[in-house]
């Protein structure tokens, strides 16, 4: 509180020797001049200071300032390399924006598509499992586009497979429903954590040894991919096809490189309380489902139920986002332009500081 | 003031660095010193100084009469206030060593009235208080060297540094009593009314 009227009383004292105090300020203040000795220090003090400081004498220039034609020309150089500079990161702001902004569009129109597209062919019997999987390719095709690129075209042929699936089963018709969420369990563990289904109770066990065929055969798989991918490739350029970037994308061209009469066969296999599926891409895709299919003898000796799904894929739209591969060269170029014009920017100004 | 300047000023607006040159020579004292007061240190203060008569020759279509003294020292100060500003931002050497460490005032204009004795002591005792001043936070330096060593007036000075009146006449009263406390550490150069108040006190 002292200190605070100290500062007011400094304040007031300090206009008051500049004759910035209104009058009814300076009546007031002198009027307390009068009955307060400690007030009238202050302003003495203040007084003080103030002829001290005006006092200061006026100081001699060192040398003369007196300017140049050079002294000018190279403050204009100065205003041209800071006009540059910023001309320069400017240009680079609008081409990183118009490049991460056609990258951006492109991965996103690709995951609404493949998104709706799974929706639209969603059935009441598979819901779950497809919703549980959502999340999965969107995943894929965000993250891990290139790892992906061949593996979730796979499950995605064999979900084809299942949803049009013509079964013929030795056994009643509630055995298919069983396959169809084991297979989708098999395709949550090879891409997503395996806590993101639910498997209903009867189906726990088989699910179980499930997972642990689909472990072991998803190393194998990694392995593999490097390889299928390049034949995918090869194939793709063969066919002057650009090769497929999201899962949608391998779905759509799977067919394609199977040939016209690509087939896809599907055989489930269910021996309660142990149960094995068993994938079966025909005739060109070999890796995994020979993988799969190799490793089963071993686990389950005894089958006893047999499913097998057959359905001849029919041809895919054309996807757009194939073509749209220049777009993401074009947006490389962007970055990559917009890298270069802010290095020349920094570089104008380092250089020139340094001179 | 020069007889000519106007005429000076007119020529040099029509590009004529001679005759602005003229002008630069009249009025190069009165800079310098303004930008070691609020500066503290020789070299900056040249430095500023010397920006200050480019910028002021570049914008000298921007003078309308009236002051050029005036004119040209309110280009300083804002020289000077850039410069403390870069400074703070990006200090060459420590914020504490640049300005008023062991400065020496340079050359004053000659006072011959004065014995040795006394050109001493006075010297000593300006040197305080441009230390004391250099103890200042950046705003209130500049106010309290625009107010009590240059005499601009509040409305100049809240002009100059783009603020209010009030903000002007609290940081000026502020700046006068840091100095005032600041030379409490060399009272045996201060008169006696320094002595007889702190004694009191």
């Amino acid at each position: 509180m002292s200190a605070e009227r100290n500062l007011n009383d400094t304040e007031l004292l300090s206009a008051y020797l500049d004759g910035q105090l209104t009058i009814d300020e300076r009546s007031a203040l002198e009027a307390r001049l009068q009955h307060e000795t400690d007030l009238r220090r202050q302003l003495a003090l203040l007084r003080a200071t103030v002829d001290l400081i005006r006092e200061l004498p006026q100081l001699a220039a060192p040398r003369d300032f007196t300017l140049t034609r050079q002294m000018l020309s190279a403050g204009r150089t100065n205003r041209r390399v800071y006009t540059f500079s910023l001309l320069s990161a400017a240009a680079a702001v609008v081409l990183l924006f118009v490049g991460f902004g056609l990258l951006t569009m492109r991965t996103q129109s690709a995951v609404s598509r493949t998104m709706s597209q799974i929706g639209n062919n969603l059935e009441p019997d598979v819901v779950s499992s497809q919703i549980a999987l959502l999340p999965t390719q969107t995943a894929i095709s965000t993250q891990s586009r290139p790892t992906s690129s061949a593996e979730p075209g796979f499950f995605a042929q064999e979900d084809q497979t299942l949803r049009g699936a013509d079964l013929e089963s030795e056994s009643a018709g509630e055995q298919a429903q069983p396959t169809q969420i084991s297979l989708s369990q098999m395709m949550m563990t090879s891409t997503a954590p395996a806590g993101a289904i639910q498997v209903a109770p009867p189906m726990a066990e088989a699910a179980d040894e499930l997972d642990d065929a689909t472990t072991s055969t998803t190393e194998e798989e990694t392995a593999e991919d490097g390889r299928l991918r390049d034949t995918q490739q090869a194939q793709s350029e063969d066919e002057s096809l650009p090769a497929p970037a999201f899962p949608s994308d391998a779905m759509a061209q799977q067919p394609s490189q199977e040939g016209a009469g690509g087939m896809l066969a599907f055989q489930a296999t269910t021996a309660p309380p142990t149960s094995t599926i068993r994938p079966t891409l025909l005739p060109t895709r070999t890796s995994l489902p020979t993988e799969t299919a190799s490793n089963t003898p071993s686990r389950t000796p005894t089958q006893t139920n047999t499913a097998t799904a057959t359905i001849t894929p029919s041809p895919p739209p054309p996807d757009p986002t194939v073509r749209a591969e220049p777009t993401d060269m074009l947006a490389l170029v962007l970055i990559a332009a917009a890298v270069i014009l802010l290095l020349a920017a920094i570089s104008a100004v380092i250089i020139h500081r340094q001179r | 003031m020069l007889e000519n300047e106007q005429a000076l000023i007119q020529t040099a607006q029509r590009g004529d660095l001679n005759a602005f040159n003229a002008l630069v020579l009249a009025y190069q004292n009165n800079v310098y010193t303004l930008a070691y007061r609020i500066m503290g240190e020789a070299h900056s203060a040249a430095d500023v100084t010397q920006e200050a008569f480019i910028l002021a020759f570049r914008r000298l279509s921007t003078y309308r009469g009236g002051s050029f003294r005036s004119w040209l020292l309110r280009i300083t100060a804002n020289q000077c206030y850039d410069e403390l500003r870069r400074i703070r931002r990006k200090p060459a050497v420590s914020v504490e060593e640049l300005p008023y460490a062991e400065s020496d005032d340079g050359p004053a204009l000659p006072d011959e009235t004065d014995t040795p004795e006394q050109v001493v002591q006075q010297k000593e005792l300006q040197r305080a208080i441009q230390t004391c001043i250099g103890h200042l936070s950046s705003d209130q330096r500049i106010v309290l060297v625009m107010s009590d060593i240059e005499g601009f007036s509040y409305q100049e000075i809240a002009e100059q540094v783009g603020a209010e009146l009030g903000t002007v006449k609290s940081r000026l009263s502020r700046a006068r009593a840091g100095v005032r406390d600041c030379l409490q550490a060399v009272k045996e150069l201060l008169p006696p009314v320094f002595r007889l108040t702190s004694e009191d006190q």
